[in-house]
């Protein structure tokens, strides 16, 4: 569909069909979300040091000393190093608590749109409920009963965020299951269960993949604000927030611990915003139209 | 033989303001290879009767009377009955192809889901299929459309993949919903005719609701005209269109443009007034107030269809006394605003 819009404005120009053409934000979250996937990826492969080995020969170097090219942190650890392993549990973190959030969101969201009434009075007053609990009590909740973990980081930060997919998904199926192919499928004998899925959810889908994408950054962040406060990732284990947690004691010598990852959380982020704004436009009925 | 008897069927909503009685008391037998037209202005429960038939009715909505189809009250049949009855042996279809088609799916996928869900057949069964039915709704290219998407394809065309869904499972009853309402008036002939040929080809029985008098005219055997969730009369459409009996029969057949009619020398006659408010129905006829022919009786109480003429019935107490192209309704002396009504 990009293409199609690409080849409706600049017909014979080939790299105007690249995607979210004539829209460089877009282009360009979508160039840097790119390389921090690819480098949560491959990070690990192009990683000059082992990412938890110490040096106490060698603690607190600036960056751009021989060896450490980000330099290294207060255990002599290798902040490039880190920064590369660490961006795989930070995507992690972020994609997956969203993922999580899109697979439980959308299902109570479709249901309760798709049935009304009381089910639905009722559903979207537990959502509410979710909505009013801090999702960091959540948090330290969760880490209290099982240790924290970047598994329970992921688990509080989906959780938190299921009650805005579902309403993305229950608004959107208000009015999808008025339109007349929802009673069409009825007419047609179907199932309450095979039209929320034949024909609801396919209809839902792109606002809410839209939401997700945008939510993204928002569980980055929440994933390094949690390792920040100690309930994520456990050391050694590289990651973002953690990374940023650590610099703090050590700011006043070497402010680039801190500048550092919290320049790549936030490259991370707004990459992940652009992007999700762009596909958000691309995606939007009314440019399509 | 009659196929689907639609007997006493009253449809109540409950609203803030009370009641409202949207069908009340409509009565009307399908016979196997019939067409049966329902005729009305927007909102007087045609749509609502073809939904209530199959159990469809909106939530809310509070249905009596009965449904007979087979030897069966729809109304009471079990859920899964309902279902194999929907789709399986009454199709329906609507008004707006455009929204009817999931846009999700491609429209040979569609049909074949629509077959599937009524018959055990293989998915290259299927696909054959719906070729078939492609072709039979007289689609140009079946092999190509199989493959397209809903918005690659005209209204006309997509009309055609509603009514090939509806017919996949060859029905005995189809609902068609003012099938050609939203389409050119060139498409509209094509549609009708198609319709017309499937209903001999596939010897169904088809309910067709329509405020079209020229469909009527087309394809329709016999015609109950309904007014206010009452019916007002019901004939054989020829009769209807050639002596009406109703006062409202006649004004919707003086709201009908004729060729070589002109502006000056035969003016369109409009009915006065608006369809009443359901809350509030008036005492008596509910026509009353707009009937030029109205006396104290119809005020009193309500007319019953009574039988006018063999076949013939019209709800009126003075049947027959208004004549097509009479006039009569403007002397009322209220002049009607154009575009008056919900379109």
């Amino acid at each position: 569909m990009t293409a199609a819009a690409g080849a409706l404005t600049a017909p014979h120009r080939h790299w105007a069909r690249l995607p979210f053409a004539g829209r460089p934000l877009a282009q360009a979250g979508a160039i840097g979300a790119f390389i921090v996937v690819a480098i949560a990826v491959f990070g690990p492969l192009a990683a000059p040091h082992n990412p938890s080995a110490t040096s106490f020969s060698d603690v607190l170097a600036p960056p751009l000393s021989p060896h450490h090219l980000l330099g290294t942190d207060q255990l002599g650890r290798d902040v490039l190093s880190r920064l590369l392993y660490g961006a795989r549990t930070t995507l992690e973190a972020g994609v997956f608590a969203t993922l999580l959030a899109t697979l439980l969101g959308l299902p109570i969201g479709v249901v309760s749109g798709y049935f009304r009434g009381a089910l639905d009075v009722v559903i979207m007053r537990l959502i509410d409920v979710t909505l009013a609990f801090p999702f960091l009590l959540l948090a330290v909740g969760l880490a209290a009963i099982s240790g924290p973990s970047l598994w329970n980081a992921v688990l509080a930060l989906g959780v938190a965020q299921v009650p805005a997919v579902a309403r993305i998904a229950r608004g959107e199926t208000l009015s999808v299951r008025e339109l007349e192919y929802v009673q069409a499928a009825l007419v047609n004998g179907e199932r309450s269960i095979a039209i929320m899925r034949r024909h609801v959810v396919p209809n839902v889908l792109s606002p809410v993949i839209v939401a997700t994408t945008v939510a993204i950054p928002g569980s980055i962040v929440g994933a390094a604000i949690l390792s920040f406060l100690g309930l994520g990732v456990q050391p050694p284990t590289a990651d973002w927030g953690a990374m940023l947690a650590q610099s703090e004691s050590y700011l006043n010598q070497s402010v680039w611990l801190g500048i550092i990852p919290g320049l790549a959380i936030f490259i991370a982020a707004l990459s992940f915003n652009l992007l999700g704004d762009g596909v958000r436009d691309a995606l939007d009925p009314k440019r399509r139209r | 033989m009659t196929l689907l008897e639609i007997d006493d069927l009253r449809v109540r909503f409950g609203t803030a303001e009370g009641p409202v009685l949207a069908i009340n008391g409509l009565s009307l037998a399908l016979a196997e290879d019939e067409v049966v037209a329902l005729v009305g202005e927007s909102g007087c429960g045609k749509t609502l009767t073809g939904l209530s038939v199959l159990g469809l009715e909106p939530p809310g909505a509070r249905v009596d009377g009965r449904i007979w189809f087979r030897g069966q009250d729809l109304r009471t049949a079990p859920a899964k009955r309902l279902r194999s009855v929907r789709g399986g042996e009454i199709a329906m279809i609507f008004q707006e192809p455009m929204t009817s088609l999931n846009p999700a799916f491609s429209v040979g996928r569609q049909v074949a889901e629509a077959l599937r869900q009524h018959r055990k057949v293989s998915g290259r069964q299927a696909r054959d299929r719906v070729m078939e039915l492609f072709e039979l709704v007289r689609m140009p290219d079946p092999r190509q459309h199989l493959h397209q998407y809903p918005h690659q394809l005209s209204g006309g065309m997509q009309q055609r993949v509603m009514i090939a869904m509806a017919i996949a499972c060859e029905p005995a009853v189809l609902i068609a919903d003012e099938p050609t309402t939203a389409l050119d008036p060139t498409i509209q002939a094509q549609i009708l005719d198609l319709l017309a040929d499937l209903r001999s080809r596939l010897h169904m029985a088809v309910l067709l609701i329509t405020h079209n008098l020229g469909v009527v005219a087309d394809i329709a055997d016999r015609v109950v005209v309904m007014y206010a969730g009452h019916k007002a009369e019901e004939a054989p459409a020829g009769e209807l269109l050639r002596s009406p009996e109703h006062p409202y029969t006649v004004g919707l057949l003086n709201a009908v443009p004729q060729p070589g009619m002109h502006r000056g020398t035969h003016p369109l006659t409009p009915i006065t007034g608006l369809v009443p408010v359901l809350r509030q129905p008036p005492e008596g006829c509910v026509f009353g107030p707009r009937c030029p022919l109205v006396t104290e009786q119809c005020q009193r109480e309500p007319p019953q269809p009574r039988e006018v003429a063999p076949g013939h019935l019209a709800a009126c107490f003075r049947p027959g006394e208004l004549s097509p192209g009479a006039g009569g309704a403007e002397d009322r002396g209220r002049p009607a605003a154009a575009g008056q009504g919900p379109a």
